[in-house]
């Protein structure tokens, strides 16, 4: 709602403008009285408003037909500038072809391409069509960029070659993944450790380019990239040396006073044929203007040293979020960067070290005779800052040495190494060691106690990087390794046990006594080898209120005792009690729901808790594992809910535990794959032993498809982990999907060895056997399942699809039924959904058009889940009910914008489906573009891959390109694994023989459709695709 | 539902709007092709009159695709206000998602960035970003509503200051003046830049 400061803002806003321009200063001074960031407000306001002026002034449906009016005529034309049709997919260009068109912006065009020679994927770069008409502009940017494909380093995007096709130049580049530093930053500082490695990579690159005479003059955060293995590369050496001179000539930036209205007054037209090669520099060029150098500003000759001057602003805003010099128009800044200071970083970014203060300041002098005089400089110290905090990091103690040594006071000396050798003498922990904690041991007859005071030293201890807690998820493994009950309490006793079978270095004991309101809480480290004391902490609280903050007190304390930094204390130090929740008897029921989840799964932890978040409905942790728990028990919809709720509330956790929180914000909520991503590197830095981020993010890599990454990331993870269950699964599946059915039968063997359960193994032991044809094991598996309560409704589905895959839909649906009830009967709704919608995309694909929608509608009815509701939309336009598909797509996009796997697998299919509907395979392979990167990965048990390439196919098949559609139906077959038993890896073949018959190739084509009737031999007899395959087949000779 | 070259009967898409004003399924998904269709016809125009350097007089247009879409007549005078209001958030909804679709052709796929200094706008006239100022709206209506409703019905609806006024139900000084502030509003939100309000 309207919020009074608002209203005070819009008073002053319509007062201002009934002054005159020239008075707006006067009379703000005045009218805010001091109050800086309401004048800020007002004035930037002012500022747009007066750009503001034709700003809406037509209504939207001619802005929207215009923009398609430009569009249009582009395209025929084949225009330059946003020509993003005129090299469509699989054309060639010199020896390159095409893949994709990768986007469209002021600088040109760029596409993704193979080099047909060297078999590598390179980014091709065209210029604007302008820039080709100016003879000058072009040799220039000749010359530049040959000067640049010279400089070969890790930390530059090499620049392959300068060629030219159909007279128009362009550049090969390395082709990366990942994003721009701007998107990494976005708004936030990065972490201490993560600045300044990209910081010693960026200042390496520019060293580099220095040293071969090379200046940049735009360096700034769109120009470096950040790759997905975390480093830096520098963009676009050369051309913005063209870019900058264009400006400079055009004499836009010799007027620092110039109004910010005669500023936005400045758009040059640069029309194709026009031979003044200016681009427009209006109001929105500010972005680039802020990281220009004052000598750059000024329009004065430029040397290495500007690009130190840019380099110390990107720095500035990798350490704070913001720019430094920044405003509403190009006046005001140029004003802030002439004349003034920006706030120091350290105001900005408490934890950073002063001496990176000293580096910025340095960088940003804007006298460049003051600043530092080259990369090689700037470098030094960004080095030594780094090996700095590294040691700082390591050892505290070793800094009191050091300063010791700088008093020069021998005696100190000498004790400070008695004092370091004392201190290394300490059995203390290393990076190597885990701790295992112990229940509680509570005599105080209070069982508020019981549980509650563990979980509180878990999330206190857990938030240092120092230490390494045995999960849960482990001690739960070894007490069932151990022959125990995984609901048993932990006593001194039974966790010096597993301590010891977990090869833990220590133990953590607690006790809680009471003598009326008077508490003593006891935390003892303890050798689980040889029973020797390693720290002990003893904290007395003088109300049951004051538990909880001596807790805390004796947390830390504890922490420092076992050896960790104070600095890392006291980064890390989000009190106890904030973290969690001022709630007891919360905390008891979240305590139990975990210990409940451990034990006995997600259903019985529900109940918990939604009692904790009752009792305490700020409780984040409690809402984010009930998002989990949610998930895990396929509600999808709650799970955003409550994942949502937990985001908003994330201020109130740990470090480690806002990692969590993020993740599953970006995982559940709103599917952002990218963010996800950044927080589990994030995660990762800062608490490199947590196997999960490994986990997590080799999934990620697998779901952007890229297999081999994925399976080193699950490697990794289960080197820090081996008895992590989820890791087995991950490999196996994706062993499955690269049809390495050895390798996957290891895994699988490897989870029964070690006694690990998951309800998706049988599955994943039965697409096995479906993939090696043995009938007889997939029997076997699905009768086990069907005797196992539980999950038995996977197996039933997967047996389902196998009936399908043979055209035996009378016995697919009855297994379908068997599955959907038994889903039903298990309460795990969403699952059923899924097992309807996944039906009702295959019949419609069978051409079985009321049984589709009918099951469509049976899937949309059970949940509003993302996934099944695309699933079913996709069903829905395939059975030919192109406006309910339609709108459900169109509430998806409105729902989920950011979703990458809507955005860019099922949204396309869906679009490209209803065009199919309309007879419109041109505009049905135009949507199914952007899925291309994506089409071969996906959930590993995700059900209905590889749909894109499937409609593809059919597209072409429409336009009668034979040749075309061969190739998409042969890549389904080839991903044999990936598509496994879904019906797709069928109906394949005969969409293949209609593919070969087009191109007149009768004997493939024969080939086809004998494999397709082979799988289908014992289809049923009323099936209509059987009966038209045999048609087809018989009009073949 | 296909349409002839002469575009929709105005009766139909009144009595859709309608529906979907009463909440009736499906009418959004009907109504949606009809809109479309109407904005091929514009664009088209546009194409053919385009001359260098001459500005067109397109309002005139934009308001032959009302009149074409809308029979005003049709609907009474008590429900003219409603009608409005109706006729706005629907044709912000069919014209958001075009745009998107369209942005979504364009586009292209991936996670890979190429540096663009997407502030070197070639053009003269940047587009509308329909899609950026549907959500730039939805900031505004948490914060304001009634400006909110003003932009939706003046740039969506295509209302006059009088219409809106009359719609809304408040002075035609006051829509003057949201409408002013709101525009300044959107162009910062626009413009990504930060504000604390």
């Amino acid at each position: 709602m309207m919020t009074e400061r608002l209203r005070q803002i819009e008073r002053l806003y319509h007062a201002a403008l009934e002054h005159e321009e020239s008075e707006w200063d006067t009379f703000l001074e005045a009218a805010c009285a001091g109050d800086e960031a309401l004048r800020r407000e007002v004035e930037s306001l002012l500022a747009y408003g007066k750009r503001s002026n034709n700003f809406f002034e037509s209504p939207a449906l001619e802005a929207v037909a215009r923009a398609l009016a430009k569009d249009e005529s582009q395209e025929r034309a084949g225009e330059s500038g946003s020509d993003v049709d005129r090299y469509p997919p699989g054309s060639a260009i010199s020896h390159y072809e095409v893949i994709a068109h990768l986007g469209t912006g002021g600088m040109g065009v760029v596409y993704k391409a193979r080099d047909t020679r060297l078999g590598r994927i390179v980014a091709l770069k065209f210029l604007p069509e302008h820039f080709t008409h100016d003879s000058y502009a072009l040799s220039r940017f000749h010359r530049e960029a040959r000067t640049a494909s010279s400089l070969n380093h890790p930390n530059i995007c090499t620049i392959y070659e300068v060629a030219e096709h159909e007279s128009r130049p362009f550049m090969v580049i390395e082709y990366m993944d990942g994003q721009t530093l701007k998107d990494l930053i976005s708004g936030r500082p990065l972490n201490t450790d993560r600045l300044l490695q990209l910081a010693v990579e960026i200042a390496e690159g520019l060293e580099a380019a220095h040293a071969e005479g090379i200046i940049h003059r735009d360096i700034k955060p769109t120009n470096i990239f950040v790759t997905q293995r975390g480093h830096a590369k520098i963009l676009d050496f050369g051309i913005a040396k063209l870019q900058i001179r264009t400006r400079g000539e055009a004499g836009l930036l010799s007027a620092p006073e110039d109004s910010a209205q005669q500023a936005s007054a400045r758009s040059l037209q640069s029309n194709a044929g026009d031979t003044d090669p200016s681009l427009t520099v209006s109001g929105s060029t500010i972005g680039t203007v802020s990281y220009m150098s004052p000598e750059q500003a000024r329009g004065e000759e430029l040397d290495a040293r500007t690009d130190l001057f840019s380099f110390g602003l990107v720095l500035y805003e990798m350490a704070t979020g913001q720019q430094a010099f920044s405003g509403s128009t190009t006046a005001v800044v140029f004003h802030a960067l002439l004349g003034t200071q920006p706030k120091p970083v350290v105001e900005l970014n408490p934890a950073l070290p002063r001496a990176f203060e000293r580096i910025v300041c340095k960088a940003l002098e804007k006298d460049r005779a003051a600043r530092y005089q080259s990369a090689t400089e700037i470098l030094a110290d960004l080095r030594a800052l780094k090996e700095s905090q590294r040691l700082d990091a390591g050892r505290q103690k070793e800094r009191w040495l050091s300063r010791g040594l700088a008093a020069g006071v021998l005696v100190l000396l000498v004790l400070g190494v008695y004092f370091y050798r004392q201190q290394r003498s300490v059995p203390r922990l290393t990076d190597k060691d885990t701790v295992l904690l112990a229940d509680f041991t509570n005599k105080t007859g209070d069982a508020v106690w019981d549980e509650t005071l563990k979980q509180w030293l878990r999330v206190e201890l857990e938030q240092s990087p120092y230490l390494n807690i045995v999960s849960d998820e482990n001690v739960n493994q070894l007490l069932r390794y151990a022959g125990h009950s995984t609901s048993e309490r932990l006593t001194p006793e039974l966790a010096r046990d597993l301590c010891q079978r977990a090869g833990s270095k220590a133990m953590l004991l607690g006790s809680i006594s009471s003598i009326g309101t008077h508490y003593a809480i006891e935390l003892r480290a303890v050798n689980c080898q040889n029973k020797d004391s390693l720290a002990q902490e003893q904290k007395e609280a003088n109300s049951r209120e004051e538990v909880l903050s001596k807790l805390h007190d004796a947390g830390v304390s504890m922490r420092n005792k076992l050896g960790e930094s104070l600095a890392s204390i006291q980064k890390y130090d989000m009190p106890v009690e904030q973290a969690t929740t001022p709630s007891l008897e919360a905390l008891q029921a979240y305590s139990a729901a975990l210990r409940t989840k451990r034990s006995r799964g997600d259903d019985e932890a529900l109940p918990l808790l939604k009692r904790a978040v009752a009792l305490d409905p700020n409780f984040a942790m409690a809402h984010a594992v009930l998002g989990t728990v949610y998930s895990n028990l396929g509600d999808a919809a709650l799970a955003a809910e409550h994942t949502r709720k937990a985001h908003q509330l994330r201020d109130q956790v740990t470090e480690r535990e806002r990692f969590y929180i993020d993740s599953s914000y970006y995982n559940m909520a709103t599917g952002e794959l990218q963010k996800e991503i950044e927080v589990y590197e994030q995660w990762q830095q800062a608490y490199p032993r947590d196997r999960i981020t490994y986990q997590k993010l080799a999934y990620c890599d697998g779901y952007l498809g890229q297999y081999d990454k994925a399976m080193a990331g699950y490697r990794e993870a289960l080197k820090l982990e081996p008895n992590d269950v989820i890791n087995y699964v991950d490999l196996a599946s994706t062993y499955i999907t690269l049809n390495r059915l050895d390798e996957a039968q290891a895994v699988l063997d490897e989870v029964h060895t070690r006694n690990l359960e998951h309800e998706y193994v049988p599955q994943l032991s039965y697409l096995l056997a479906f993939m090696r044809g043995d009938d007889k094991e997939m029997e076997r598996l699905v009768s086990v399942a069907a005797s196992s309560p539980g999950n038995a409704d996977i197996l039933f589905s997967s047996q389902s699809d196998t009936e399908a895959f043979h055209g035996r839909m009378r016995s697919s649906r009855e297994f379908l039924r068997r599955a959907v009830d038994s889903a039903l009967q298990n309460g795990a709704k969403g699952r059923a959904a899924e097992w309807e919608a996944h039906a009702a995309l295959r019949e419609a694909e069978f051409q079985n058009v009321i049984q589709a929608k009918r099951q469509a509608d049976a899937a949309l009815r059970m949940t509003f889940a993302s996934d099944v509701q695309a699933l079913a939309a996709l069903a829905l336009a395939r059975a030919g009910d192109t406006t309910r598909a339609r709108a459900i797509a169109w509430d998806l996009s409105q729902r989920f914008p950011n979703d990458i796997w809507l955005e860019s697998y099922w949204l396309p299919s869906i679009r490209a489906a209803i065009e199919i509907e309309r007879k419109n395979p041109a505009r049905a392979i135009q949507a199914l573009e952007i899925s291309r990167p994506y089409e071969l990965g996906g959930d590993p048990i995700t059900l209905d891959t590889l749909y894109p390439g499937y409609i593809r196919g059919q597209a072409y098949l429409m336009q009668r390109n034979g040749g075309a559609a061969v190739s998409e139906f042969q890549k389904i077959l080839d991903h044999r694994g990936r598509v496994a038993n879904g019906a797709l890896g069928a109906l394949a073949h005969l969409q293949l023989g209609r593919a070969y018959a087009l191109s007149s190739d009768t004997a493939k084509a024969r080939t086809a459709y004998q494999d397709f009737q082979a799988l289908w031999k014992d289809a049923d007899s009323d099936n209509l695709l059987s009966r038209e395959a045999a048609a087809e087949y018989s009009r073949l000779r | 539902m296909k349409d002839s070259q002469d575009g929709p009967a105005k009766v139909e898409v009144t009595q859709l709007l309608r529906a979907w004003g009463e909440g009736v399924d499906g009418a959004l998904e009907q109504l949606a092709p009809l809109v479309e269709n109407e904005l091929h016809r514009l664009a088209h125009k546009y194409m053919s009159r385009e001359r260098p350097g001459q500005t067109l007089q397109t309002t005139a247009l934009v308001n032959e695709v009302y009149l074409r879409l809308i029979e005003t007549q049709q609907v009474s005078w008590q429900n003219r206000a409603h009608f409005f209001a109706i006729s706005a958030r629907i044709m912000r909804r069919i014209l958001t998602d075009f745009a998107r679709s369209r942005n979504y052709l364009k586009r292209g796929g991936g996670s890979v960035h190429v540096s663009w200094d997407e502030a070197l706008v070639v053009s003269a006239e940047p587009d509308a970003d329909i899609v950026a100022i549907d959500a730039a709206l939805n900031l505004l209506a948490e914060v304001d509503p009634r400006k909110s409703q003003v932009v939706e019905l003046r740039f969506f609806g295509g209302l006059s200051i009088e219409e809106t006024a009359e719609v809304l139900k408040i002075s035609q000084q006051t829509v003057m003046r949201d409408w002013k502030f709101a525009k300044a509003w959107l162009m910062r939100a626009l413009s990504g830049e930060a504000h604390d309000d």
